[in-house]
């Protein structure tokens, strides 16, 4: 940062260090970037900027090998998480759904929505499952192997999808919503509302 | 600072919809978001720069400062964005019904070791077993498992598993040239080929699946095959004995639970004698209760682990073990005129050289008299056992006679010994092998198909690997290419026994059923389908072994005849065997029924004449950890401690102190030791409690072909087995030990062998306890000036009864495989770098020549004033709201503070980077739940902290409230004794908290400290007749 | 008023005092100094080296273990923080006392000082498993919750003790230079000696305005660092007596550890100043025996407290009661570890008794030998603190020994090149004794000064 001003403006470089406000600012640029390196540039302000999630991958959006719509789905058809995401409320971890549960209707549904026209997505669906085959989703929301974080328990509190996921039924493709840092967590946990754990071996062991 | 300014502003800019997919949301986008907004404030207030906001009004600068600044890191936190591990979720194309991705299923089944029969739970994590539980359904083991049994999943994943048959092209003289891969098709056809020309023996250890007896014995009816079944811990002198006294061939079932006063002559049956956990539970069974507890005598010429549990231990050497025994009967049957024999002449005849040998013993008169009046006074309600290969020695049979003959003399044969109750897997006999031989050297033995025993590794010294040189052909069934594939002519590996279905039996009618818990991993094949197919392609053999497709139709279809007609009970098969594989295991009622006595055959007595012996005597034993050499690739095994002299990836000869300093050996000198015309090298182990006379070696080591990690471990005693015409002789024999210039390292988990008159263990005698429940337990005033933590919820604790845990260390390696706990090796356990999150201390009590034994488990003590918490810089190590001592790896930077600072050292610390050692596929056998922790960070024992948490969020779903027990942690889950209890300490009706509360005998490690732990030890009791002078402090050998 | 001997020998005129000064500098390296440097420097990048290996393989390469979590890596750090107390004792307290004397050996005191500090510091921060994430012992706002760090713990309360010790020293070292900076400046022949000495003396011009500024500096610093002097060791001994281990727990350790750096300091500062007069022979005049001589009697007496303290300590764990500290003392003197106990006491107490012999106390050869058993002592001392309490503690089943394995050598052995190569090259580089101070106490101790 430093470095950069050296080389655009010089001359500048001289009036800062003089003046006794600019040293300051200097002074506090080095350390802003000291912490910025050090939190994973993280931090409130950056937050407002939009400019938080470096390292957290917020709003990381993959192309997936199927332009699955969960507009469309949870949307505008109106189906449950849980039909597809069954294993939610008793497991920690959420399930991707198996293909025979797509298929449940897709084995009518073949068509673009609204239209007489095959769907080319539906097709790689249908395909997959007659080769028995399975679709390689790309993972959207990853927490570190040291954090353990459990679905069902969430569930079980009552706290619904999308606090943590987002308005998933607004999502023509699913994106990560939360930054789903630790300290994303612990605020959660710490309203007294939840009456939530605040343990460390509640997510590490 | 430029480019990053018009970044933010494009993104401004442009629509929503397309900035949908940017790695961040820009400041207006949030703008309208409510939720966001209070996030953002919550998350403001925690904040430590939250003082720019609060007097923002006032300052502005600094924030707006800030601002611009952070702006200028922007161009680092875009370049940060893209980079991200892709990883990909492939969910199943048909979902299976009982698999729920992240939660772990448990498949009834079971395994035996040997003789012994153990109910399995097996945990299996989306189709893979990580973990193996008692099955509280098993009438014998009741949900205990042996440390070996637990670490047998391992073998499942032992890299170095044959991956499917294999071929040895040999040369003339029979050795192993070459291997290459056959196909199943090429060996089943040279198979037939070959056994159509007769001639045929079936080899085997000792079968506990009925079934797979079945085929066999089908098997050998079709091809008129001969049926040889061998191991080298075979209780063929038990049955012997039997035979001679009460005229029917069994090994009969102890009832050590019933038994008041129990003397056992070198049986080992705590340790590794026919069921040590059926044995030891039963034992635990009659000493819970310190005011009934039984008493246990043992005349010990190693010293074994029921040597160390023993109220009064005696060393002896083999030679006295007659002396011991006939001694007895001739003060009870003699002196004392007791019992039904009293009269008879031609016993006081055979029992008149025995009269006075308590003299030459290593016990005091009044010692002795109180034990013989014990026996009679508890007549029908005590139990002597001998046996073992310490009892294998040239006058095993006249040992076994003389057992037998007190058993029946007080009583106790029908009642403690129930011949009515079969060991029905225990065939194995030294004589039948001898045999074999002899046929194979005649050359009448064409081809030989082995299964389930290794006798080139563990028959040595018998010539069976020359023998077996003149068979035409030979199948081998194992795993892996070992000493005996060596000389195989065909490898046709079996499954693992967690990859096929299958039955056992132990004792006569406790069968349990056996089902595979994962696909078979390699091309491998059950050796039971294997006789079956050549049955068929040869077309002989009885219908029910030709026509099945699978050895799964031949078990039902064997169930179906021969054990649903017996254990149904009306219901129909497929309930019958539903039920049974949904239990485990059937018939478990015969286990009570009372049984009658049978009359001893006095005459046999006659044959007992009294033991010339003189010099050193050779003692050969196994170890609990390593029984007769199988399994002995599995690295936790090599790495669990041997119970009573805490050595690890050795065996050695043990010698007492005297012979020690008589002949300048010191820890680590390699002796050599010669039996006849055999020599084996061996470092010395110096021994407390030893008899002088007596060099202790144990067997099932120095492997040359068991795999990677055993070999060269250790050498092969089993080279010290004299094989004779009447069978072997394993202990007992002269042996000559020479001190060689040679030198080693034993490498031993622990140092120092003395409490140094600490209060560590605290130890009281029967007496004592009874005047006084407190006895040896006074408490220490305490006063400190803090109150302590409150605990609203739940406040976990444990309890150890010091007095049933017998040091089996069943819970080391269940912690172990719990907690993917890393293997560091000898070299590293020589430098204290040992893994294991709960250990067991073993102290040296009373003098060093007759020094006592007690055990102590000690994990993480979960301490309220936990000195390792205050001095983490990082705060890597924390209390919970529940009392547990949060170890948080992730935060961890490893400056090894706590370590240095918590009194009882259960601190671990990864010195290396051991989760990268870890070979595929043993991978597979870690634990999802638990964290595998990178180099450079402590760990230690989290009270199963996964499991707590399992068990609350079942609770939670199921909304009810957690019940005492719900929670099992590792190492209380696989105790056979019951020592370790966990639970709530805040429920006051938890039996935690009854025994904190309550016991007198429970008592905190190191209370005067005040580090407040959470666990509780408990008194042990010894039962050894003595007033006071046995002090809970230590003293003697160090 | 007894009559006292000079401070400087030799009758000199400012200009010459001057001109011996800086003569190391401005003349071409010695043999024998090139022949020290280059070795120092090999030792240097063998240290180097062996720090990588370990830090890239990790702890278990050194001796470290259970139950002995500490080892060389804290041992060799406590003993060059103890080294590092001598120069700010001397230049800060004996300045506030007016001291005349140390103005000659002030300088390399405290250079001595900087030096060992910086080759301290870095054994905290390598000692640790994960040593990337050393930062997270510094307190800064982060994304965990935030998450801050354990203010109770003695470690951390460590990492800001050195660090502002490092500081301060080097700050007042530094402000001590700037006038002999400008000396060297004016007296250079080449442009580049010029610029440098030049950006080095921060524009001095040596005008009373100058002076009056630096006097003032030189004072604050003098009196900010001296509690620091009696602070750092303070703390460092916190590591040990904080905790609960019998040994470790102990009351006396504040002092006991100050006296004994300083004791340790005074040993080295001897050591090094005997070779810096053989290198030097000009130095002789400056740095004269008297000198030696009272730095001696300070050992001597330093000496003689850490002596008190080890008998103290016994006395102590036996009057305590407490069966563990009991254990552990005996276990000091006559367990598996005793050979360091006895050297520790014959190297720190026995061996300075000499030097209650004038003949001894300004006999060169002697001191510099005995010099050397203090530091050998002295790093002993660490030794048995910290392997013989830890091996052996509460439960005997713990009960081990070190591990020692070659790194843990060429670790300690190799904190001596760095030392050593910082230090030769100050000798080179930068006056090693203050012209501005010596040349006022030049006429101290000549009768009739005046005319």
């Amino acid at each position: 940062m430093q470095g950069k001003m050296q080389t655009e403006r010089p001359s500048k470089l001289g009036k800062i260090l003089s003046s006794s406000k600019g040293a300051g600012t200097v002074f506090v640029t080095l350390v802003c970037l000291a912490m910025v390196t050090l939190t994973g540039c993280r931090s409130e302000f950056m937050e407002k900027l939009g400019w938080g999630s470096f390292g957290y991958n917020q709003g990381y959006a993959p192309t997936q090998p199927i332009a699955f719509d969960h507009s469309l789905h949870v949307g505008q058809n109106q189906i449950q998480c849980q039909y597809c995401h069954n294993q939610v409320e008793r497991s920690k971890s959420s399930n991707i759904p198996a293909l025979s549960t797509c298929m449940n209707c897709h084995l009518v549904i073949r068509n673009k929505p609204g239209t007489n026209e095959p769907s080319p997505e539906i097709a790689k669906l249908v395909d997959a499952y007659t080769e028995g085959k399975s679709i390689e989703w790309v993972k959207v929301h990853m927490l570190p192997d040291h954090a353990h974080f459990n679905h069902s328990a969430h569930l079980a509190k009552g706290v619904n999808c999308q606090t943590c996921h987002g308005p998933v039924e607004t999502m023509k493709k699913v994106y990560q919503y939360s930054n789903l840092s630790m300290g994303w967590c612990v605020n959660c946990h710490r309203q007294p509302e939840n009456k939530a754990p605040l343990n460390c071996s509640t997510c590490h062991h | 600072m430029s480019e990053t300014h018009n970044e933010n502003t494009s993104a401004a800019n442009t629509p929503a919809s397309v900035r949908d997919t940017k790695y961040w949301m820009s400041l207006e986008q949030w703008g309208g978001d409510p939720e966001f907004q209070k996030l953002a404030e919550t998350e403001f207030m925690s904040s430590p720069l939250r003082e720019g906001a609060e007097n923002e009004g006032q300052d502005g600068w600094a924030r707006r400062e800030f601002l611009k600044l952070m702006g200028a890191s922007l161009a680092m936190a875009t370049a940060g964005c893209i980079r991200r591990p892709v990883q990909k979720i492939v969910p199943y194309n048909k979902q299976p019904e009982e698999v729920t991705h992240g939660v772990s299923n448990f498949y009834t089944s079971t395994w035996s070791d040997g003789v012994e029969t153990f109910g399995l739970l097996v945990k299996s994590r989306e189709g893979r077993p990580t973990k193996v539980e008692g099955n509280p359904n098993h009438a014998l083991s009741k949900g205990g498992l042996s440390a070996r049994a637990q670490a047998h999943i391992l073998s499942l994943y032992d890299p170095e598993r044959l991956q499917g048959p294999k071929r040895n092209l040999q040369n003339k003289e029979r050795t192993n040239r070459d291997t290459i891969s056959a196909k199943w098709e090429d060996i089943d056809a040279a198979a037939v080929k070959q056994l159509k020309k007769g001639g045929v023996v079936v080899l085997t250890g000792n079968l506990t699946s009925p079934a797979t007896r079945a085929v066999v014995s089908d098997f050998c009816q079709g091809f008129k095959a001969q049926h040889v079944v061998w191991e080298p811990l075979a209780h063929d002198e038990i049955r012997e004995g039997q035979k001679a006294a009460f005229g029917d061939d069994v090994v009969p079932y102890y009832r050590f639970d019933e038994a008041k006063v129990i003397v056992s002559v070198d049986a080992d049956f705590l340790g590794t004698w026919i069921a040590p956990t059926t044995f030891t539970k039963q034992f635990a069974e009659g000493r819970k209760n310190p005011k009934t507890m039984s008493k246990l005598v043992v005349f010990d010429s190693a010293y074994s682990l029921t040597g160390a549990n023993a109220d009064i231990r005696v060393r002896i050497k083999p030679s006295q073990q007659l002396d011991v025994l006939m001694g007895l009967a001739h003060d009870i049957v003699v002196t004392k005129a007791f019992g039904k024999y009293a009269g008879n002449s031609s016993v006081k005849a055979a029992l008149e050289p025995f009269a006075n040998v308590a003299g030459k013993l290593a016990i005091s008169k009044e010692a002795w008299q109180k034990l013989v009046e014990d026996l009679i006074h508890h007549k029908g309600k005590s139990l002597v056992v001998a046996g073992g290969l310490q009892t294998k020695t040239e006058w095993a049979h006249e040992v076994q006679l003389a057992a037998n003959f007190l058993n029946a003399a007080l009583g106790n044969d029908g009642n403690t010994v129930d011949a009515k109750i079969p060991l029905t897997s225990a065939k194995a006999s030294n004589k039948e092998l001898m045999g074999l031989i002899e046929d194979l050297n005649a050359g009448k033995v064409k081809t030989v198909i082995i299964h389930k025993t290794n006798p080139i590794y563990s028959a040595a010294n018998s010539g069976f690997a020359s023998a077996l040189k003149k068979a035409e052909m030979v199948f081998y069934t194992g795993d892996r290419i070992d000493e005996t594939g060596k000389q195989a002519d065909y490898m046709i590996p079996d499954n693992h026994s967690m990859e096929a279905w299958g039955d056992s039996e132990s004792y006569k009618d406790v069968i349990s059923l056996q089902q595979p818990t994962i696909r078979p991993m390699y091309d491998t094949r059950s050796v039971q389908l294997s006789l079956m197919t050549w049955a068929f392609m040869a077309e002989t053999g009885p219908k029910r072994l030709t026509t099945p497709e699978t050895f799964y139709d031949y078990l039902r279809n064997f169930w179906r005849d021969e054990l649903h007609p017996k254990f149904g009970k009306g219901k129909s098969f497929e309930d019958f065997w539903e039920d049974a594989l949904q239990s485990g295991a059937i018939g478990v009622a015969s286990l009570d029924k009372p049984s009658s006595e049978r009359t001893f055959k006095v005459e046999a007595l006659s044959a007992v004449k009294p033991v010339k012996a003189s010099g050193m005597e050779l003692v050969l034993h196994p170890t609990s950890m390593f029984m007769d050499g199988t399994l002995s690739n599995v690295s936790w095994l090599n790495e669990l401690p041997e119970p009573v002299t805490k050595v690890v990836w050795d065996n050695y000869a043990s010698v007492s102190i005297k012979t020690a300093e008589s002949m300048k050996i010191a820890q680590g000198d390699v002796l050599e030791v010669k039996v006849g015309e055999s020599t084996l090298q061996v470092p010395a182990l110096i021994q407390p409690g030893m008899h002088d006379d007596v060099v202790a070696i144990a067997v099932g080591y120095g492997r040359t072909a068991g795999g990677k990690v055993t070999n060269g471990v250790g050498s092969n005693a089993y080279q010290l087995v004299q094989f004779g015409k009447a069978g072997a002789v394993y202990s007992g024999a002269k042996a000559s030990v020479t001190k060689t210039s040679l030198k080693t390292k034993l490498a031993t988990t622990q140092t120092h062998h003395t409490m140094e008159g600490r209060k560590i263990v605290a130890e009281a005698t029967l007496n004592e306890y009874v005047k006084d429940e407190a006895a040896n337990n006074h408490k220490h005033k305490i006063w400190s000036i803090w109150s302590g933590h409150q605990y609203n919820g739940n406040k976990w604790g444990m309890a150890i009864d010091l007095n049933t845990c017998t040091g089996c260390s069943a819970c080391m390696v269940a912690c172990q495989s719990e907690n993917n706990i890393t293997v560091v090796g000898k070299k590293y356990v020589l430098e204290g770098r040992e893994m294991h999150w709960i250990r067991i201390d073993r102290y040296y009590v009373g003098t060093p020549e007759d020094a006592h034994t007690v055990f102590q488990p000690v994990m993480c003590q979960h301490c309220d004033n936990a000195p390792c918490e205050t001095v983490c810089p990082v705060l890597a190590t924390v209390h919970s709201s529940e009392g547990l001592n949060d170890m948080v790896y992730n935060r961890c930077v490893g400056t090894r503070y706590c370590s240095n600072n918590c009194p009882y050292k259960v601190r671990r610390f990864n010195w290396f980077n051991y989760a990268k050692l870890i070979e595929k596929p043993m991978h597979l056998a870690l634990n999802p739940e638990v964290t595998v922790r990178p180099r450079g960070v402590m760990e230690k024992c989290t009270f199963c902290t996964h499991r707590i948490k399992e068990a609350r969020v079942k609770s939670r779903v199921e909304n009810r409230e957690l019940k005492d027990g719900d929670i099992k942690v590792a190492c209380e889950q696989s105790c056979p004794t019951g020592a370790i209890t966990f639970g709530d300490m805040n429920d006051p009706n938890s039996r935690v908290a009854k025994i904190f509360n309550e016991d007198k005998r429970a008592y905190a490690l190191l209370e005067e400290f005040h580090a407040a732990p959470s666990v509780r030890y408990m008194t042990k009791i010894r039962n050894n007749d003595k007033g006071g002078e046995t002090s809970s402090h230590g003293g003697g050998h160090s | 008023m007894i009559k006292r001997n000079q401070l400087v020998l030799g009758n000199k005129s400012l200009k010459q005092i001057t001109e011996d000064i800086v003569a190391p500098l401005e003349r071409l390296p010695s043999k024998g100094w090139l022949g020290m440097f280059l070795s120092a420097k090999a030792l240097f990048l063998f240290y180097i080296i062996a720090i990588a290996i370990v830090v890239s393989t990790g702890m278990g390469l050194l001796g470290v273990n259970h139950p002995v979590g500490w080892g060389t890596m804290i041992i060799t750090f406590v003993f060059w923080i103890g080294i590092g107390h001598a120069g700010t004792l001397i230049s800060a307290v004996l300045f506030l006392f007016r001291q005349k004397w140390r103005t000659s050996v002030a300088r390399t005191a405290e250079a001595m000082t900087v030096f060992a500090v910086m080759t301290a510091g870095l054994f905290p921060l390598m000692h640790t498993g994960r040593p990337w994430l050393d930062f997270w012992l510094f307190p800064y706002p982060n994304q965990r919750g935030p998450l801050w760090v354990n203010f109770r713990s003695p470690l951390l309360w460590d990492v800001f003790a050195v660090s502002t010790y490092a500081t301060v020293s080097m700050v007042f070292w530094y402000i001590g230079l700037v006038p002999d900076f400008a000396t060297i400046r004016d007296r250079a022949k080449n442009n580049i000696r010029r610029i440098v000495y030049g950006a080095l003396s921060l524009g001095w011009r040596g005008t009373a305005k100058n002076w009056s500024h630096y006097e003032m500096l030189y004072l604050l610093l003098a009196g900010l660092s001296t509690p620091l002097v009696l602070s750092v060791h303070t703390i460092v001994s916190f590591d040990f007596a904080v905790s609960n281990l019998p040994g470790w727990h102990t009351t006396i350790f504040p002092p006991y550890f100050v006296a004994g750096a300083i004791f340790s300091g005074f040993g080295m500062v001897v050591t090094l100043m005997t070779l810096v007069r053989i290198g030097f022979p000009e130095f002789k005049d400056y740095v004269t025996i008297d000198h030696m001589e009272v730095m001696n009697k300070i050992i001597m007496t330093t000496g003689l407290m850490v002596g008190y303290a080890y008998g103290s300590e016994f006395f102590i764990a036996w009057y305590s009661g407490n069966a563990y500290e009991r254990y552990a003392f005996i276990n000091r003197a006559m367990g598996p570890y005793a050979w360091s106990y006895w050297i520790m006491i014959s190297c720190n107490v026995i061996i300075p008794q000499l030097f209650w012999f004038r003949k001894f106390r300004r006999s060169i050869p002697v001191m510099f030998v005995v010099s050397i058993f203090v530091n050998i002592g002295m790093w002993f001392e660490r030794f048995v603190i910290t392997v013989t309490s830890l091996h052996r503690d509460f439960m005997p089943s713990n009960w081990g020994m070190y591990a020692w394995s070659r790194y843990d050598t060429a670790i300690l052995v190799g904190s001596f090149g760095m030392f050593l190569t910082l230090f030769l090259l100050y000798l080179r580089l930068f006056p090693a004794i203050s012209i501005a101070e010596v040349k006022p106490v030049k006429n101290v101790g000549y009768e009739g000064g005046h005319h």
